[in-house]
C-alpha cells in the first residue's frame, strides 16, 4: 500500500481547510454545536435512565397501597399478615414513609424519611443501600437513622452525631446518625433518611398498627403478576405496584424528557448539512473546473474523492470529538439552563448531582451522526465531479 | 508515436449536433512536432483534447506509442496522462489559491512522493523557465504570461513524452511568448514529441515545426 500517498492527500486536505477556512467554519460550527446539543442530551437522558432503572431495580417485587376515592391512605398492618400467607410471598413488610419539606436558609427542600422494620425486611444490600460508613438499623434501634451521604453532607452531619429534624408542617424527631449509604444512586442519597418504622411513626403520627404500604418479596420474582392478581382479588381498593411497570414508567419518563431537545439538534444538524450541500453545490463549477485540472494533471478519480474524504473526516471528526468533549465539559458545569427541566421536581433536592452515563453505543451513535450526515452531503457533489470527463470538467 | 484513425468527435447541444472532429487520420512520428491550424471552432481544442486523453472520441481510434487509448476506461487514461503527457492549456488553468511551487507540484502527490522531493523537483522546473524568485506566489499573483511558464513547468513535471500545447501564446505577452517558444524549442531537441495548436506565426519559423496541418470549419 502507498502510504506516502496517502499522506500526501492527508495533508493536501488539511492544507484545502485553511485554504477554505471561511466556508470549513460554516460548516464546522454548526455541526459541532449539533453534537455538542445530542451529546449532552444524550449522557444525561442515560445517565437519568440508568440512575432511575437502579432506582427501580431496588424495588420490592410488589409494593402494596391502600386506596380510599383515589388516594392513598395508610393501611394496616394486618394486611402484610394476610398477604404472607399467599403462595410464593417470601416476606411482607410494612413501611411508614412521607415527604418532609425542610426549610434551609431561604428555600424549601423536600426530603423522604422512611421508617422500616428491619426484622422483616431485607438486609440494606438487598434493598440497594451499599453502607458507606457506619451500620445499617438493628430490630432493637429506636431514633436512630441512616442517610445518604448527600443529606449528611448538607446538614454537616457525621455518624455519631444527632440530627435535629424538623419539617414545614410541624413534625418534628432528634435521630442519632449510625450510619451513610454510599451514592450509587443519586435520588437517594440526595434524599433519603431511613428510621426504624416506630421512629417514623411518631414523626408521622402513625398508629402502632399503621402503615404507608407494604414492601412483599416473592420467592420466585418470574411468578410476579399471579400473586399481584391475589392481592388484588383479596384487597379490596388496594393499589399493587410491581417493579417491571414502574420500571418501564420511569423509562418513558426520562427518555421522553429528552425528546424536546431532539428538535434542537437536529436543526444544527440540518443546517450544517444544507451548509455542506451548499457550498460543495454553489461551489460546484469551481470545484468542478479544479478536479478537471487535477485529473489532466494525472490525478485519477479515487485520488480526487479520497482528497474529499479526507477534508469530510477532518472536519467531521474534529466537530464531533470537540462537540462530545464539549456536551460532557457543560454538564460537569452542572448544565446550566436545562438541569431543572432533566431533573424536574428532584432539582429540589440539594446537591443533587446531575447522573451522567457515557456508554459505547451512545458514542457509536454519536459518532455515526457526527460523520455520515456530512460526508453524504459533500462527498456526493465530488463524486459527481469526479467520474466525468477531465475535459468536460475543466470546460464547466 | 500519435496515430489516428478515421476520429470523429461529436458535441450534442441544444443548438444541435456539432461534429467537432471528423474521420481525422493523422500521424506524429516520435520527437516531431505538429502545428495544428485552423479558424475558430475547427476543433483544434478537441482534437487536442483527444489526443491528450482527456475526453473520449464518439468514433474512431487514437495510438500512443502503438497502445491503443480510445476506449481505456478513466484509470487507465490517468496512467497515462501522469506517464506520457504533459497538456498546457489556452487559459494555464493554475489552480488559484496554491502557491506557484505547489502547482507544479501537484502531478507529484499521487505518485507518493515527500514534500521535500516535490519541492525540490517544482524548484528545479522553476529554475529552467527563470522563476524561482516566485516560487512562493500564489497563481493568482502572476501575470498571464508567467501563469502560462508555470503551466509549462507543470507539464514537464513527470517528464513526459509527449507535450500537447492549445495555443500557448495567444493570452500572454511577446516577451513571454518568446520565453515559450524557445523552452519549446529545448522540448523538442530532448527528443519529446509536440503537437501545438496556435496561430502565432512565430511557431512556424527556425525549424520547431515538422509540419503543419489545417483544419476547416465544424459542421
Amino acid at each position: 500500500m502507498n502510504w506516502s500517498m496517502h499522506l500526501n492527500l492527508w495533508n493536501v486536505a488539511a492544507e484545502n481547510l485553511w485554504r477554505h477556512r471561511r466556508k470549513t467554519i460554516a460548516i464546522f460550527v454548526p455541526l459541532m454545536l449539533a453534537v455538542t446539543a445530542f451529546s449532552a442530551m444524550s449522557f444525561i437522558r442515560d445517565g437519568m435512565l440508568k440512575d432511575a432503572l437502579l432506582a427501580t431495580e431496588i424495588l420490592p417485587d410488589i409494593t402494596v397501597q391502600a386506596m380510599i376515592g383515589g388516594r392513598a391512605e395508610r393501611l394496616s398492618v394486618e394486611l402484610g399478615e394476610h398477604i404472607l400467607k399467599m403462595k410464593n410471598v417470601a416476606r411482607a413488610a410494612p413501611r411508614v414513609w412521607g415527604y418532609a419539606p425542610v426549610r434551609i436558609g431561604g428555600d424549601i427542600f423536600t426530603y423522604t424519611l422512611m421508617g422500616i422494620d428491619s426484622g422483616k425486611m431485607p438486609g440494606p444490600g438487598k434493598i440497594g443501600l451499599t453502607i458507606a460508613h457506619g451500620r445499617f438499623l438493628d430490630t432493637n434501634d429506636l431514633d436512630c437513622a441512616v442517610i445518604g451521604k448527600a443529606v449528611a453532607d448538607h446538614f454537616h452531619v457525621a455518624v455519631g452525631d444527632g440530627l435535629d429534624f424538623g419539617d414545614e408542617l410541624g413534625n418534628r424527631g432528634n435521630f442519632k446518625i449510625v450510619g451513610l449509604f454510599a451514592d450509587d444512586v443519586q435520588i437517594y442519597a440526595a434524599d433519603l433518611i431511613i428510621v426504624p418504622i416506630r421512629t417514623a411513626r411518631k414523626f408521622f403520627g402513625y398508629s402502632d398498627n399503621e402503615a404507608t404500604d407494604l414492601c412483599v418479596y416473592l420467592s420466585d420474582p418470574s411468578d410476579t403478576d399471579a400473586v399481584c392478581a391475589d392481592i388484588r382479588s383479596s384487597i379490596k381498593g388496594s393499589r399493587v405496584l410491581d417493579k417491571k411497570s414502574v420500571g418501564d414508567t420511569a423509562k418513558q419518563v426520562y427518555g421522553s424528557r429528552a425528546g424536546v431537545f431532539q428538535l434542537m439538534w437536529i436543526i444544527l444538524l440540518l443546517a450544517a448539512m444544507l451548509t455542506a450541500w451548499t457550498e460543495a453545490s454553489s461551489a460546484n463549477l469551481h470545484i468542478t473546473h479544479e478536479i478537471g485540472v487535477l485529473k489532466a494533471t494525472g490525478w485519477s478519480t479515487m485520488n480526487v474523492i479520497e482528497m474529499k474524504v479526507f477534508e469530510n473526516v477532518i472536519i467531521a471528526g474534529t466537530a464531533t470529538m470537540g462537540g462530545m468533549l464539549l456536551g460532557l465539559l457543560y454538564l460537569l458545569a452542572g448544565a446550566p439552563g436545562i438541569k431543572e427541566y432533566f431533573l424536574g421536581w428532584a432539582v429540589i433536592y440539594p446537591d443533587m448531582k446531575i447522573p451522567v452515563h457515557v456508554c459505547a453505543d451512545t458514542v457509536g451513535l454519536i459518532l455515526a451522526i457526527g460523520f455520515f450526515p456530512l460526508l453524504v452531503a459533500t462527498i456526493i457533489p465530488a463524486w459527481a465531479a469526479g467520474t466525468i470527463d477531465p475535459d468536460e470538467a475543466i470546460r464547466g | 508515436m500519435i496515430r489516428t484513425e478515421k476520429l470523429c468527435k461529436r458535441y450534442v447541444s441544444r443548438g444541435g449536433i456539432v461534429n467537432a472532429v471528423r474521420n481525422l487520420n493523422l500521424e506524429v512520428g516520435a520527437g516531431k512536432c505538429l502545428l495544428l491550424q485552423g479558424p475558430s471552432g475547427s476543433g483544434k481544442s478537441t482534437l487536442l483534447n483527444l489526443i491528450g486523453c482527456l475526453t473520449h472520441p464518439t468514433s474512431g481510434r487514437i495510438f500512443l506509442d502503438e497502445q491503443e487509448v480510445s476506449r481505456l476506461p478513466d484509470h487507465f487514461l490517468t496512467d497515462i496522462r501522469r506517464e506520457k503527457i504533459g497538456f498546457i492549456f489556452q487559459t494555464f488553468n493554475l489552480l488559484q489559491d496554491y502557491t506557484v511551487l505547489d502547482n507544479i507540484g501537484m502531478p507529484l502527490l499521487p505518485l507518493g512522493l515527500s514534500l521535500e522531493q516535490r519541492r525540490q523537483k517544482a524548484f528545479s522546473l522553476l529554475q529552467r523557465i527563470s522563476m524561482e524568485h516566485r516560487a512562493a506566489f500564489m497563481a493568482g499573483e502572476l501575470s498571464g504570461g508567467e501563469q502560462q511558464r508555470v503551466a509549462v513547468a507543470r507539464a514537464l513535471v513527470n517528464d513526459p513524452a509527449i507535450i500537447i500545447a492549445d495555443e500557448p501564446n495567444s493570452n500572454i505577452d511577446r516577451r513571454n511568448s518568446l520565453l515559450i517558444l524557445e523552452l519549446f524549442r529545448e522540448l523538442k531537441n530532448e527528443g519529446r514529441t509536440m503537437v501545438i495548436s496556435s496561430h502565432d506565426p512565430l511557431f512556424g519559423k527556425d525549424g520547431l515545426v515538422d509540419d503543419i496541418l489545417t483544419l476547416g470549419e465544424t459542421e
